[in-house]
């Protein structure tokens, strides 16, 4: 039984290819274990005296994989030596089977193995005390478990390739039922960063590559002119590509413009975005400023009006510069449905720009033919830096939960009553105490914020004391708001009190404290 | 806010029209000026403004047009380019729109016919409804209702048409709302008294979601129905549906409703969508709107093959747009922009396209053309063939003159164009040829071939007079009696052949008739009707039989008809030739197939993942430049010096569904920070590569790759494999 485990250990760990730790430490490990190959020698020495043990040099190839393998070629062998010994039915690679079913395969593979496991088991247990019974059971046994697996033993394949798979292969590999493997390590131990220091930071950076984002810059600047046409023979531009296309749609725009109100831009990125804005401004781009034209309530009824109005004969062309025709608030139906009205309209020219990979399925084969789009390439590599909101960046690593660093701490302070407000002081001020006295003894050892805490029972004290609140359940509320910000977070100690405390590096809480006094 | 890339850094400007959901542009220059300007001023200023771009829009338009040719090419050839794309273009789409227009005109016709004749005394005060069974073409069904309307509304003046989608009724009320609205304003100006009819009996103003509105409405202009026109029936919420019908059927006999519905499906399906109760309310008859398959054959007839049409499509490109067409069920409308697009970009970028212009005028084109045009001509793969078609027939004399001679060039230039253009012609007048004889000829074992199929396997060389389709027709033509053949003769009369077969025919008609059994000749060539007899000896005493069983008449029928398929040979041997190797072949026939699927059929999602992946392709620096072992991959390993959002897509490919953030940002951290790189040329900080790292994250989030997960503390979620 021990000898088997670290077998065991090197299947499962050969099957995640996540670096070259694991590979290692398989083609040590393979050729390792001992016990199944003395068995798997012992029995084909009964099975067959005169072929002794082909399987051997097999088993030390570390191309192959575990010994489990072995253990198969075994029950093949007991039948068909011979046969074994010609070809070893080993390393046959199902190269032309459909992704799926390799996949699939390769989790039943998985689980036969500990059938297989237990099968040794088994074996190994009754194996020396009857060694006749086994002999004549092996005819049995390995003759049906030959029929039962049949195929299967054929098609087997080498554990996935340590290479990146692409397509197909590489979804179904991850995504098999088995357990993903990843560390449990947070962010928590990393600097935390807030909207100034972000931008400092990328500031100072020197961005790479300039001399080829021009490049690209100035390629797609040369298209203007064909762009120029294709939109005066009543097409609409759509520019796809990884890199922020604001500056060259704005770019564009400029080269389009030919009067005031000529070119409308929409961006289409910021969360906000409302497609009667759109329309109104459009509208207002055609009237001029202050017209008293009502376009109406709904957005449809706005478009008609508006497209009524196009069809006056005075009425100019118009061309609408749409940054991110994909962005979030215009992905439902409604909106994109009235904008590619607008956009079918034959006074109104289109530029529009997509960002998100799965942007074309908006929509269906009505939509796409009254947007009548010519798609280009426009890669331009800028970072989307007006395109994604700083917040997003950095609440995206940072932890969604909690409120945006110490700025969003202030945000929260600035709405809540003065006693609350005191409360949360008395917490940092409780805590960064204890840093204080604490911190240059333990320099540079990494220390939980915990440590630090407060208990429960005393903070409630010093808060009835400094007449915050007067009974528990005040206590409680108070807490619960600064909880559900995740700027207060509580656990047990070994002795079952409870700990608060606010979630901060030091220098946060100082900010923080600074600002509750100030 | 921006952080611009300009090495100057203006970074600190915050722009305001960064977050401004829209705005009207204005150029940088201008900002200034338009933001001073009182808002009155520019409200007077319009109306002049308008004035005085009024007469410009009539103006010939600006040349959009490049000049090419290294911009040797003069202004005047530049612009005689445009003028001639503007002109064929123009032409063009006037003849496919005709063929648009007319092409749902039956349809339009009876449809029209019944809302006309459609009244709910004469169908059992059940609410007549026209079922239009418009195919599976959604892209169809918005132009098809639009015409719907017009020509009820405009034509034959039969009241208000209301077209109602599934968007509009997104409840009763809203539906009825657009629906009393649209019916009751559609011919507002030429009467005042619609104030009246929102008021009701007792003087209460009527909610307008009132029917009462249309009441009075239709009270006031009798005579009137008004059509309601479901475009997208199966959208529809069958509940409200069947609100409406019920509503419309209580109002019948106050309101003459005529429900127009739309059904892409079927009939069954449209039957089970709706209670049995409200289908009785109804009495339908259907209509069915001409096949796209043969609406795309016409335009195509016309626009690829018509003897008006000069720019043709080559091999490739037919293949590539009727392959489009059929794969993805896409619109008529999409075929003409792919082919307006043909026309966009053979103009737009191929100098000798001007030639296209003059093949009517050979004279002005020879004036025209430059030296830099005769240069290009030159270099022509067609004129190298026609060259060396020249060396190989001795003809040295010639070869010399067109290789030196640019005036001699250019007159051959041409008469060529001129061949060029009517041997086009003629190929197309085989094609139909072809293809109406094959329709005409009863075998089922050959599966009717369109035009637009037949081109692309000329142009080949696929199908030529040797071929077996070819010779399998004119087989068959030997084979006919008199009436198939006459019928043939005569559906084929209209087409390239006619002088030759005319004669031909009245002659087999005076045969015919002359015949007094009125029955019909057969051909002597037609042993195929009699029973098989297997030896060579009985074949042969059974063609003698069948021969003397002929009568006089049919033997001179045989003559005949064994003239026809000698014209018909002829003509074939002629025109069916792929007029790929002549000379000018570039210029009549556009071929480029790339334009065309990046701009129609792109694979956006392909792209940004090899931008990513391979961000050499795009970027063509020193630095990302692959390595020869990577370029036998085609996959690049990752380095510090990509750029960073390409760095963690390279590490996100190697994770699993679900990544852990801090792994992939230590990951980066090595590689950028360049902890395991030797060279120690500049390298970032910790802290910028932890910027740079939440900047990169969020990009691959803003583009669709990852998405945070609540499955396990500080993952993200792979969604995007690379190469599905």
């Amino acid at each position: 039984m021990p000898p088997k485990k670290p077998a065991t250990a090197t299947t499962r760990r050969i099957r995640l290819p996540r670096g070259v730790a694991a590979a290692t430490a398989a083609s040590i490990d393979l050729a390792a274990p001992e016990t199944p190959s003395k068995r798997r020698v012992r029995e084909a020495e009964i099975a067959n005296e005169a072929s002794p043990s082909p399987r051997k040099p097999i088993l030390k190839d570390p191309n192959l994989e575990t010994p489990r393998r072995t253990d198969r070629v075994r029950f093949d062998a007991a039948d068909a030596a011979d046969a074994a010994d010609a070809s070893p039915p080993t390393v046959i690679v199902n190269a032309d089977r459909s992704a799926r079913r390799k996949s699939t395969r390769h989790f039943v593979d998985e689980e036969e193995f500990d059938e297989d496991s237990d099968d040794d088991i088994v074996k190994r247990v009754y194996g020396d005390e009857d060694r006749d019974s086994e002999e004549s059971g092996e005819k049995e046994t390995p003759a049906a478990a030959a029929k039962k697996r049949g195929g299967k033993t054929k098609t087997r394949e080498l554990s996935p390739p340590l290479e990146v798979l692409e397509g197909p292969e590489s979804y179904f590999h991850q995504n098999r039922k088995a357990r993903q493997q990843t560390s449990t390590s947070t962010l928590a131990s990393l600097k935390q960063m807030d909207h100034g220091e972000y931008f400092g930071l990328l500031r100072k950076h020197t961005p790479d590559h300039i001399p080829s984002r021009e490049f690209l810059q100035e390629m797609h600047a040369g298209d203007f002119g064909q762009w120029a046409f294709e939109l005066s023979q009543g097409f609409n531009l759509l520019l796809y590509g990884y890199g922020s296309k604001r500056k060259l749609l704005l770019s564009f725009a400029e080269k389009i413009y030919t009067r005031p109100g000529s070119v409308v831009v929409v961006n289409g990125y910021l969360p906000g975005i409302n497609i009667k804005d759109v329309l109104g401004t459009v509208a207002t781009a055609l009237l001029g400023a202050n017209h008293n034209v009502k376009l109406g309530a709904s957005p449809n009824d706005m478009l008609d009006n508006l497209l009524s109005l196009l069809n006056e004969p005075s009425a100019q062309k118009l061309t609408i510069v749409f940054h991110n025709l994909d962005g979030e608030a215009l992905r439902q139906e409604r909106s994109q449905a009235v904008i590619s009205r607008l956009a079918a309209h034959p006074k109104i020219s289109l530029v529009a720009s997509i960002d998100h990979i799965r942007a074309p399925l908006l929509w269906d084969a009505a939509r796409v033919s009254q947007f009548n789009f010519l798609w280009h390439d426009a890669t331009t590599f800028e970072p989307y830096t007006v395109e994604i909101p700083a917040d997003e960046a950095l609440s995206l690593v940072d932890g969604a939960g909690r409120a945006g660093g110490t700025k969003g701490v202030k945000y929260v302070l600035a709405s809540l009553p003065s006693n609350a407000k005191s409360l949360f002081r008395i917490l940092v001020s409780h805590q960064l105490q204890a840093m204080v006295d604490d911190g240059d003894a333990r320099k540079g050892k990494k220390v939980d914020a915990s440590d630090y805490g407060v208990e429960y029972r005393v903070l409630y004290q010093r808060a009835v004391g400094e007449f915050i609140c007067s009974n528990d359940v005040a206590f409680r509320t108070l807490l619960k708001e600064f909880m559900d910000h995740q700027m207060v977070t509580s656990k047990k100690d070994s002795q079952g009190t409870e700990i608060l405390w606010a979630p901060f590096r030091r220098e946060d809480l100082e900010g923080i404290l600074e600002e509750i006094v100030a | 806010m921006t952080r611009s890339h300009s090495p100057e850094g203006s970074e600190d400007d915050y722009n305001p029209q960064e977050h401004q959901t829209c705005y009207i542009f204005t150029p940088a220059g201008d900002d200034r000026e338009a933001a001073a300007r009182p808002a009155k001023r520019r409200r007077t200023a319009k109306p002049k403004g308008k004035a005085a771009e009024q007469p410009a829009t009539e103006e010939p338009e600006i040349c959009l047009f490049p000049t090419l040719l290294n911009g040797k090419e003069t202004e005047t050839a530049a612009r005689e380019r445009w003028d001639t794309y503007n002109r064929l273009w123009a032409d063009q789409e006037l003849r496919t729109r005709a063929i648009l227009d007319s092409f749902n005109q039956k349809t339009l016709d009876d449809v029209s016919a019944f809302v006309l004749s459609a009244s709910h005394e004469n169908y059992d005060e059940k609410i007549p409804t026209a079922l239009v069974l418009t195919g599976p073409n959604i892209a169809a069904h918005g132009p098809l209702f639009a015409q719907f309307a017009t020509r009820m509304r405009d034509v034959d003046r039969t009241g208000p048409v209301v077209l109602l989608t599934s968007k509009d009724a997104a409840n009763i009320k809203g539906a009825l709302k657009k629906l009393i609205r649209d019916a009751t304003q559609q011919d507002e100006g030429m009467d005042d008294e619609d104030e009246e009819a929102v008021v009701g009996r007792k003087g209460a103003k009527l909610l307008n979601y009132d029917l009462q509105i249309l009441q009075n409405w239709c009270a006031l202009h009798t005579g009137q129905k008004v059509v309601v026109a479901i475009q997208d029936t199966e959208a529809f919420d069958s509940g409200i549906l069947a609100d409406l019908v019920e509503l419309f059927s209580s109002y019948l006999d106050r309101i003459p409703f005529v429900l127009l519905l739309g059904i892409a499906t079927s009939l069954d399906i449209f039957h089970d969508k709706l209670p049995k109760a409200t289908i009785r309310k109804m009495q339908g008859k259907k209509f069915d709107v001409d096949r796209a398959e043969e609406c795309l054959a016409q335009v195509f007839n016309d626009a690829v093959l018509g003897n008006k049409s000069v720019l043709r499509l080559g091999d490739s490109m037919c293949d590539l747009l009727i392959d489009r067409q059929k794969n993805h069920t896409q619109s008529i409308q999409t075929f003409i922009a792919a082919l307006k697009y043909a026309y966009m970009s053979h103009f737009y970028a191929n100098p000798l396209s001007i030639i296209l212009g003059f093949v009517n005028e050979p004279e002005k084109l020879v004036q025209l053309l430059s030296v830099e045009h005769v240069q290009a001509i030159r270099n022509l793969t067609s004129f190298k063939k026609f060259i060396e078609n020249k060396l190989e027939a001795q003809e040295t004399e010639e070869v010399r003159k067109l290789l030196q001679d640019d005036s001699y060039l250019r007159t051959v230039v041409a008469t060529s164009a001129v061949e060029c253009h009517s041997s086009a012609v003629g190929l197309a007048g085989a094609l139909e040829v072809l293809e109406i004889a094959r329709g005409c000829i009863s075998s089922s074992s050959a599966p009717r071939a369109p035009r637009y199929e037949l081109l692309p396997r000329v142009l080949v060389g696929d199908l030529h007079v040797e071929s077996p389709l070819i010779r399998e027709l004119l087989l068959s033509v030997k084979k006919m009696n008199s009436t198939s053949l006459l019928a043939m003769l005569s559906s084929i009369s209209h087409s390239a052949l006619d002088p030759q077969l005319s004669q031909l025919k009245e002659d087999i008609s005076a045969l015919v008739s002359s015949s007094s059994s009125g029955s019909a000749l057969t051909s002597e060539f037609d042993v195929a009707t009699n029973s098989l007899r297997s030896t060579a000896v009985s074949k042969k005493i059974q063609l003698n039989a069948h021969k003397s069983g002929l009568t006089k008449l049919d033997s001179e029928y045989s003559g005949l008809v064994q003239k026809v398929h000698d014209e018909l040979l002829q003509f074939f041997t002629d025109t069916l030739h792929s007029p790929k190797g002549s000379f000018l072949y570039e210029v009549f026939y556009y071929d480029l197939q790339f334009p065309h699927k990046d701009v129609f059929a792109p694979n956006a999602r392909a792209r940004v993942e090899r931008a990513l992946s391979n961000p050499f392709d795009y970027l063509n620096c020193k630095c990302c430049q692959m390595t020869r072992e990577e370029e036998e991959t085609r996959e690049s390993t990752v380095k510090a010096t990509h750029p960073p959002t390409c760095v963690v897509y390279k590490l996100y490919l190697e994770g699993g569904a679900l990544i852990n953030s801090f792994d992939l940002w230590s990951a980066f951290k090595s590689v950028v920070t360049g902890e395991d790189a030797e060279d120690g040329d500049e390298q970032v900080d910790v802290d910028t590569a932890q910027a740079l790292f939440y900047r990169s994250v969020a990009e691959m989030k803003f583009l669709g790759f990852v998405k945070q997960t609540r499955k396990r503390v500080d993952h993200l979620q792979k969604f995007a494999w690379k190469g599905l």
